[in-house]
């Protein structure tokens, strides 16, 4: 019987979705240090902006009246404001390369072609594996966040914590949707972790982690617009220091990431399914 | 006829010690530019990663301090990168030479250890030295022109600097054979530790007075301070500069001879136990 022709239920979808899911969570659970790179990473982002800032500013209260000052933003404590940049940059960024990274890792282990001619949709893996992210992200910005709060003196109960989290868990879904275009580029390209050593950055930048987009050019601010990294980011920002809402209230910035929910998977996967078939009649898609 | 038909005085001296580190060198070069696209966008990767740390700090910064602040976030990431290369690279590609096992054989052959380790690591030095001038000229654009107190005191620093680096880059080495994938997590962490008890990319009066204490007894806190202190063009804060200078120079005759020893003693222990080739 020709394996293309074999029935996949529901049930089977389901057992792929776990099954991926079992996998990352047992690999990762032998690697304990690199789970708590992920908590300590983002205090140690945030705090070289943060001293740097103080010591030249003289004191706590002078950098905040500087913060507030270039900024424009006068609700908002600039501790805890890049703490949580740091921490939701640290968790959108293993999402947005979550599929790409994964694609990458199965090519050098020669796996890649084989599992792409089983019965098990691509779908059914991605959302094994955004399951596995979900679970990963919420558990380490808790504990990144109450960290980074902890060892500058900031209160991490401040602000709306439940909303906060809502946000990253929905946030997360366009930009694991968008890790398809980077599944897409290292058919293309290869080099994964040149490409997301190199990007990285700019994403960071025009998410506003550490300054609002304001600060930049307008040229920069078209692209934050784009990004769906940018919203998550601010709507956190928001939700726990307590800054205005982008588009004025809670509801209407919600409603603007769910379209980037329903969006980006679409086009993410549009991109890749093209670029998957062309790879495939020309070298094929386990070269590396 | 036996395999080896060659006399211990064919094995040593300048001569041969320069061949087998430029071969070596030739083939890291090779294997870097492989990778065209890495090579083009890591002048880019330095770039943004310098531009989003020093505009952060800046909107906490009074306008006045802008060149000062820039001068200690860029001289500051210099070290930082070059330690980066430092911690990384050797243990790195030793562990690719035992993945692709090629190690035990490479260890088996007559040829110097301490060559084998400075030629993995030249090629990524000339490589971040590239990166440092681009991202130079980068960072004048667009925050203005960067302090240049004293260039000429700088380079000398820095290749003192450098050579404190590799002191930690062999110890490493040894350790990446030991542990092996553990390492990785360790050096990670270590790395970011050291970003800031070096008080890698700000003054160390940023730091509460216990850390202090203990970058004080860290080498390399002297590099970081006497570098970017002298490139910008201010007194030194952890001691005076010649005290400072004194560590400097000390340092950078005895860590790498330590981490050498280091490394040999575990490559002559992983011999011994036959695990060289392990990965």
């Amino acid at each position: 019987m020709a394996l293309n022709s074999v029935k996949v239920s529901f049930n089977d979808h389901l057992g792929v979705l776990f099954g991926t899911f079992i996998v990352r969570v047992k690999v990762i659970s032998r690697y304990k240090g690199a789970l708590l790179m992920d908590v300590i990473l983002p205090l140690f982002l945030a705090a070289m902006p943060i001293l740097l800032g103080q010591a030249l500013a003289g004191s706590t209260t002078a950098a905040s009246a500087n913060f507030q000052q270039s900024t424009g933003l006068t609700e908002a404590n600039y501790i805890a404001y890049m703490i949580i940049g740091a921490n939701v940059f640290s968790t959108i960024m293993t999402s947005f390369w979550l599929f790409g990274l994964f694609i990458r890792r199965e090519q050098t282990l020669g796996t890649l072609e084989s599992l792409f001619m089983s019965p098990a949709h691509k779908l059914s893996i991605l959302a094994g594996l955004t399951l596995y992210v979900q679970a990963r992200s919420l558990l380490t910005f808790v504990l990144g966040y109450a960290l980074g709060c902890i060892v500058f003196g900031v209160n991490p109960l401040q602000g709306q914590v439940l909303l906060a989290l809502f946000i990253l868990s929905l946030g997360l879904i366009p930009m694991n949707g968008l890790s398809f275009l980077l599944g897409a580029l290292v058919l293309k390209v290869k080099q994964a972790n040149t490409i997301f050593n190199t990007f990285q950055w700019p994403l960071a930048i025009i998410s506003g982690i550490f300054f609002p987009i304001t600060v930049l050019p307008v040229f920069f601010q078209v692209f934050a617009f784009m990004f769906p990294g940018f919203y998550v980011t601010y709507d956190i920002q928001a939700a726990l220091t307590g800054l205005k809402w982008l588009f004025g209230n809670v509801f209407m910035d919600l409603g603007v990431l769910f379209a980037f929910t329903i969006i980006c998977p679409l086009i993410g996967y549009w991109i890749f399914a093209k670029t998957e078939a062309r790879s495939k009649k020309a070298e094929g898609i386990g070269q590396f | 006829m036996a395999l080896i038909s060659l006399n211990k005085q064919q094995l040593t001296g300048i001569k041969l010690w320069w061949n087998q580190f430029w071969s070596m060198t030739k083939k890291e070069f090779t294997v870097l530019t492989r990778y065209k696209l890495s090579f083009i966008l890591s002048f880019f990767q330095i770039f943004f990663i310098m531009f989003i740390f020093t505009v952060a700090a800046l909107v906490l910064t009074p306008p006045e301090k802008t060149s000062y602040g820039v001068g200690i976030m860029f001289y500051s990431f210099i070290l930082f990168m070059f330690l980066s290369t430092a911690l990384w690279d050797i243990g790195n590609s030793l562990r690719e030479e035992q993945y692709q096992g090629t190690l035990e054989s490479l260890f088996m052959t007559p040829i110097s250890y301490f060559s084998t380790l400075v030629s993995r690591i030249f090629s990524n030095l000339v490589w971040t030295g590239l990166n440092v001038i681009v991202t130079f000229f980068f960072m004048s654009l667009v925050f203005g022109r960067l302090p240049l107190a004293n260039l000429g005191l700088g380079i000398i620093i820095l290749f003192l600097s450098l050579s404190v680096c590799f002191g930690f880059s062999f110890g490493f080495a040894g350790l990446a054979l030991k542990y092996k994938e553990s390492m990785n997590t360790f050096t990670n962490f270590l790395q970011f530790l050291l970003m800031i008890v070096c008080a890698m990319f700000f003054p160390f009066s940023a730091l509460p007075e216990f850390i202090q204490f203990i970058s004080r007894l860290i080498p390399l806190s002297y590099c970081v301070d006497l570098f970017r202190t002298v490139m910008i063009g201010e007194a030194p804060e952890l001691l005076s500069f010649e005290l400072e200078l004194v560590i400097v120079v000390i340092s950078a005759v005895i860590l790498p001879l330590l981490g050498i020893w280091y490394f040999r003693r575990t490559v002559q222990a992983a011999r011994r136990e036959g695990n060289l080739a392990e990965y």
